[in-house]
């Protein structure tokens, strides 16, 4: 084998990688702050998918100018849905904290098929099928801008969460609830603001992925899927963890695809998966959050 | 006054214990008005798409009573069990349509290999807990249907497993409907006589124990191991014969439906809307939830699909979040404190005739 298709094939392993990433990101850092498991996350990215896709279809503004529009209605949304629903597991009984985010998933997908019908969509613009080519590598432009994306979000997340009062805020409620609470933090709103932003972030990965991937009501499930994998892999809660899970998975699915065979490469990362809930629950840089896991 | 008074005592006594003997009658004669009610009304319901919608509420009662017996008693809750489903549906379906063997070796066969795959799992996932032990489940149904799509050759890929209609006892398919309600009926019967026996016995409060609190539970002297994996294994075996014999019944496997995740919450929430860990909880949710499914769908057509898992959504997320012991505890509840004050108000009109 020679040697340009392995670099190929590690590069687009990469790029794929890094839409993982841009997608868990979201999803670490609620699980981190608020211990919950968002089971409806793959439907939280689907329905920024489709706000990318209908602001395209209504305005004609590309969907990368259109990204902090859909980060915001995600926020709101998410903002929405903690008050309805996400405020009242928080502390509930276990069947409580994975059904109800589990309904919400099943409501969002079916409020989606029901409005929008199961049709792909997909959106054609020059910039979606781009493609850049250098030394015989071809590289493609919406995967590279989605990766570089999820740099900058898990960067820009680094920032807030070190040096805003926020996200100050954040650090203590992560490190002990009730003495955060006794410093006079509110914690019901850093949990609000946590949900909220976790929910902007993957609006932004959605809409940064409408150009790469085709729309429907169920293209939330296989990402969701493979954010729970990176998030468990790179250890609940670390965002760093959330950048190197997705890059290996995506790495793994990628070189399993061409070796072992292509219907088979959501298969090894599943097995991946369970391995390491089985011998190292903790991922690869997470520590909190182990004694959810039987660790202590 | 004090002949009075032990007088309306005794009389009192006399009848509540009047009462308390027509309770036990009735208690004891509820269970039988029950079975006859489910031997009869499918002979009256002459109708083939009410037979259908009696047979799909047999058995989803069934299997949401099979996962109860992990998800409820143990409270592990699997989003996976589609997987011993999909594995009895296809060892069966496959036996018989590849080699000829009848379904009912098949499904034996199936009920084992889901044991041994319960086992598998139980094992692996040994120390998690909660929503990790959620997540490695969804893992596990989700590379069993990858392998039913992968291995096409065999399984026939996701176009599907179509089996012969040759009605016939060893061939275990039937043309008459009826036959169908009865046996999914008493699919349904084993699992909550199971279920009843599970909580009286010693492992059921093993596995209440564990529900509760497993390392005070392993610390009492529990072997939360064992507990763990009988009742996985259980779970898994009724779930696989449910799989072999819907195969049977629809003769026609598609890994899209009999392994997909949707099935598998399907199952846990027919349990907990119904409420969880009672054994009549599963067959409330299943028999309140599927007839509505299906009037859905007859009233909006196959265009509006998604309306019918959207009120299933919603369905959960207002019973998780109101009523978290499920519809049957909930109804319970009310029915004994409604009937409790009837008592204490009877008690007290009596009282005061004594005054």
């Amino acid at each position: 084998m020679d040697s340009t298709l392995f670099i190929q094939l590690v590069i687009s392993g990469l790029l794929i990688g890094g839409v993982y990433a841009l997608i868990s990101i979201g999803l670490t850092l609620i699980f981190g702050v608020m211990r919950i498991v968002n089971f409806a996350h793959g439907e939280f990215l689907m329905f920024a998918m489709f706000a990318a896709y209908w602001i395209l279809e209504f305005t004609g503004l590309s969907t990368y100018v259109t990204a902090p529009l859909v980060a915001l209605l995600l926020f709101v949304f998410g903002a929405v849905i903690y008050v309805l629903i996400i405020k009242r597991t928080v502390g509930s009984p276990m069947v409580v904290q994975i059904f109800a985010t589990v309904g919400l998933g099943l409501i969002m997908q079916n409020v989606a098929l029901v409005l929008w019908s199961g049709d792909f969509r997909t959106i054609r613009t020059p910039e979606a099928s781009a493609v850049l080519k250098f030394a015989g590598i071809q590289v493609s432009y919406p995967l590279l801008i989605a990766s570089v994306a999820a740099i900058m979000i898990a960067l820009a997340l680094f920032a807030f969460v070190a040096w805003t009062y926020p996200g100050k805020a954040i650090r203590a409620t992560v490190q002990d609830r009730t003495a955060a609470q006794l410093m006079g933090i509110d914690i019901n709103k850093v949990y609000l603001m946590t949900f909220a932003l976790g929910s902007a972030l993957v609006g932004i990965a959605g809409a940064l992925l409408a150009p790469a991937y085709p729309i429907f009501p169920s293209v939330g499930t296989n990402f969701g899927l493979a954010s729970f994998v990176v998030v468990v892999l790179g250890g609940m809660g670390s965002m760093t963890g959330a950048l190197l899970g997705g890059l290996l998975i995506g790495l793994v699915e990628t070189l399993s695809g061409f070796f072992i065979d292509a219907a088979l490469k959501q298969a090894v990362y599943f097995v991946v998966f369970i391995m390491v809930l089985v011998f190292r629950p903790t991922g690869l840089l997470g520590q909190r959050g182990a004694e959810e896991v039987g660790l202590k | 006054m004090k002949d009075q008074v032990r007088e309306t005592t005794a009389s009192q006594a006399g009848s509540a214990r009047a009462k308390n003997r027509a309770g036990a009658l009735l208690r004891g004669n509820w269970g039988w008005i029950a079975l006859a009610a489910l031997i009869i009304v499918p002979i009256v319901v002459d109708h083939p798409y009410y037979r259908e919608i009696l047979a799909l509420i047999f058995l989803w009662s069934a299997m949401a009573g099979a996962w109860n017996i992990v998800g409820g008693y143990a409270g592990k809750f699997s989003l996976g069990h589609a997987a011993f489903f999909g594995v009895g549906a296809y060892t069966s379906g496959l036996l018989y349509v590849r080699l000829g063997v009848t379904p009912w070796l098949g499904m034996i066969a199936g009920m084992a290999l889901a044991v041994l795959l319960a086992l598998f799992i139980g094992i692996v996932t040994l120390r998690l807990k909660g929503k990790f032990f959620a997540l490695c489940t969804i893992a596990f149904g989700q590379l069993i249907e990858i392998m039913a799509i992968y291995l096409r050759s065999t399984t026939g890929g996701s176009e599907g497993l179509l089996i012969p209609f040759k009605p016939g006892f060893w061939t275990l398919t039937f043309s008459s409907k009826l036959v169908w309600v009865y046996i999914f009926c008493a699919l349904m019967l084993l699992v909550y006589f199971i279920s009843r026996w599970l909580e009286r016995s010693a492992l059921g409060y093993q596995l209440s124990a564990l529900r509760e609190d497993e390392d005070a539970a392993e610390a009492l002297g529990v072997n939360t191991l064992r507990a763990k994996l009988v009742s996985i294994s259980l779970s898994a075996a009724l779930t696989a014969m449910g799989g072999s014999l819907f195969g049977q019944y629809f003769l026609w496997l598609e890994p899209g439906f009999v392994t997909s995740l949707d099935l598998s919450t399907q199952f846990a929430l027919f349990a907990i809307i119904g409420g969880m860990g009672t054994a009549i909880g599963p067959i409330l949710g299943a028999t309140l939830i599927t007839p509505l499914q299906i009037f859905l769908r007859a009233a909006l057509g196959t265009a509006a699909s998604g309306i019918s898992m959207l009120v299933y959504g919603v369905l959960l997320v207002v019973v998780v979040l109101f009523m978290p012991k499920g519809i049957s505890v909930e109804v319970g509840g009310w029915i004994r404190k409604l009937s409790s004050r009837s008592n204490s108000a009877s008690v007290a009109r009596e009282g005061s005739h004594v005054a």
